[in-house]
């Protein structure tokens, strides 16, 4: 174990994450030719499915132009300014700071991805990955514009806690790359030790589903445990139905990026009142205001 | 929702103060080690007030800890106070330049602790004996290089402000009266500075 304490450079870290990243899209194309293949031998290929892997891969771009190259620099200089001004500590880089920074990642992504199905202005843009009506690796890089930004007020704890924004920002991406692998048909139920502690493709496709007993369900990363621990676990039973509740049916990626928000703008649009158009802004999807009574009308 | 926050930071909690004992943080590794012995001496209150009227950058308690003698290895020369911080930025430069010294410190460890000692102030404060240097406990090997020891006995300790490193013009104070200041640099195994405090021994 004597590697762990082993310090790492920031430059080496960030090759390193840079590389897997890399790698990991990759080998993502990879595994997606298989599947194609796989769901070809099922006689479940369509036009479609391939369309909407490419409407998949354009969101992602989309995503990589506005998040990383309009709000990259910020995001991080945000996470250096918390870390050498309000943190308790300034914690070395060496494997076990890193191995706690990724659970701690994982905490703070389970809450994340729960504020995001959980708050209106949330949905509009997570709602983007969960569209899709298939569920292959493709989906895995279905990514909506504000994707990038809301998980830097959940990690901040972690600048303050004194990781490394190069480890903060690793470990994100590790707890994302994981998730990659999740997205899948092809791979059943896991041995049930490893369904009993991770998050499989059995849990992510429970998530991805919008059959009622799915619904908002395995919020998880990498360790399913915290489902279990705050109640938002659900076992795969039936077979599952994916996509949204109001169906996206288009395959164009610039619609599909921004149809959340858009839908979104409508609704607050639509709604009179500072508060009620505030409601649709914060409040749970479909959340809607109440409807006005005339006094003495039960 | 409540109470699965609090699990969470209670998770949270657990698992950075785990990673910190692995690490052998400074957090952890003061509140083990004997170096500032908490083993404390009892001293006489002699304020007739029952409440402290210590400064509130000064840590004083009733059971005053003691510091336990101590040896540091590394350089040692007499600075003119009046031009401190060009002599104390040579003697720096001159410790870390010295690379059988620096090889020889147990990086491994994890946590050094690097000293830097003010003593022998001239009459007119214009002039001290200034001694930085790693304790021997630290090192691999004996060192030929200058040994210096450090005061024991009872001390109070002068909180310097996180990303800050100078110390306070009334722990200077007290340090001319005292005869001494002691800081304690504690470093991880890249070299990096992790916390500093200040002590000043009672004579």
């Amino acid at each position: 174990m004597e590697f762990l304490h082993q310090i790492i450079s920031e430059e080496y870290l960030y090759y390193f994450e840079t590389f897997i990243q890399d790698w990991g899209m990759t080998i993502a194309i990879g595994i997606l030719v298989l599947e194609l293949i796989v769901i070809a031998f099922r006689k479940q290929f369509t036009l479609k499915l391939l369309g909407d892997a490419f409407a998949n891969f354009g969101t992602f771009a989309l995503f990589f132009a506005t998040g990383y190259l309009l709000v990259g620099a910020a995001y991080v200089a945000g996470f250096y300014w918390i870390y050498l001004n309000f943190s308790i500590t300034q914690l070395p880089i060496n494997g076990w700071v890193i191995l706690t920074c990724i659970i701690l990642a994982d905490i703070a992504y389970y809450w994340e991805h729960r504020f995001m199905h959980r708050c209106g202005i949330g949905w509009a843009t997570h709602t983007v990955h969960h569209s899709s009506p298939f569920f292959n690796i493709s989906v895995a890089y279905r990514f909506g514009p504000l994707d990038g930004v809301m998980p830097f007020f959940f990690h901040l704890p972690l600048a303050i806690l004194g990781f490394n924004p190069i480890v903060i920002i690793f470990a994100e991406g590790f707890v994302q790359l994981y998730q990659t692998l999740l997205h899948t048909e092809v791979v059943k139920k896991l041995p049930r030790p490893i369904e009993w502690v991770f998050n499989t493709p059995s849990h992510h496709r429970v998530h991805h589903g919008s059959n009622p007993e799915y619904i908002d369900k395995n919020y998880a990363g990498i360790f399913i445990i915290w489902d279990k621990l705050f109640g938002t676990f659900a076992e795969e039973k039936a077979k599952v139905t994916y996509g949204i509740t109001i169906p996206v049916k288009t395959i164009n990626p610039f619609k599909v990026f921004f149809i959340g928000l858009v839908r979104l703008a409508k609704q607050m649009a639509k709604t009179k009142g500072l508060k009620n158009k505030l409601g649709y802004f914060f409040m749970p999807p479909g959340w809607s205001p109440k409807p006005a009574t005339v006094k003495g009308e039960k | 929702m409540a109470r699965h926050l609090l699990l969470t930071a209670l998770i949270a909690g657990s698992l950075y103060t785990a990673m910190l004992f692995l690490i052998g943080h400074p957090f952890v590794a003061n509140a083990a080690t004997h170096e500032w012995d908490e083993t404390q001496k009892p001293t006489a209150n002699l304020s007739t007030n029952s409440k402290s009227t210590s400064p509130k950058n000064q840590v004083n308690d009733e059971k005053k800890p003691v510091l336990n003698a101590k040896t540091i290895v590394g350089i040692a020369s007499y600075i003119d106070l009046n031009n401190a911080e060009e002599d104390i930025n040579q003697l720096w430069d001159k410790l870390l330049s010295n690379q059988v010294l620096q090889n020889n410190v147990d990086w491994r460890k994890g946590t050094i602790s690097l000293f830097t000692y003010y003593h022998q102030f001239s009459q007119d404060l214009s002039q001290a004996s200034v001694a930085i240097g790693y304790d021997t406990d630290d090192l691999l090997l004996n060192s030929d290089l200058p040994h210096i020891d450090l005061p024991s006995g009872t001390f109070t300790r002068y909180l310097v402000p996180h990303g800050n490193n100078t110390v306070s013009d009334k722990a200077w104070a007290i340090a001319f009266k005292q005869g001494n200041l002691i800081e304690r640099r504690i470093l991880n195994r890249d070299g990096e500075q992790v916390s500093l405090d200040v002590i000043i021994v009672d004579q």
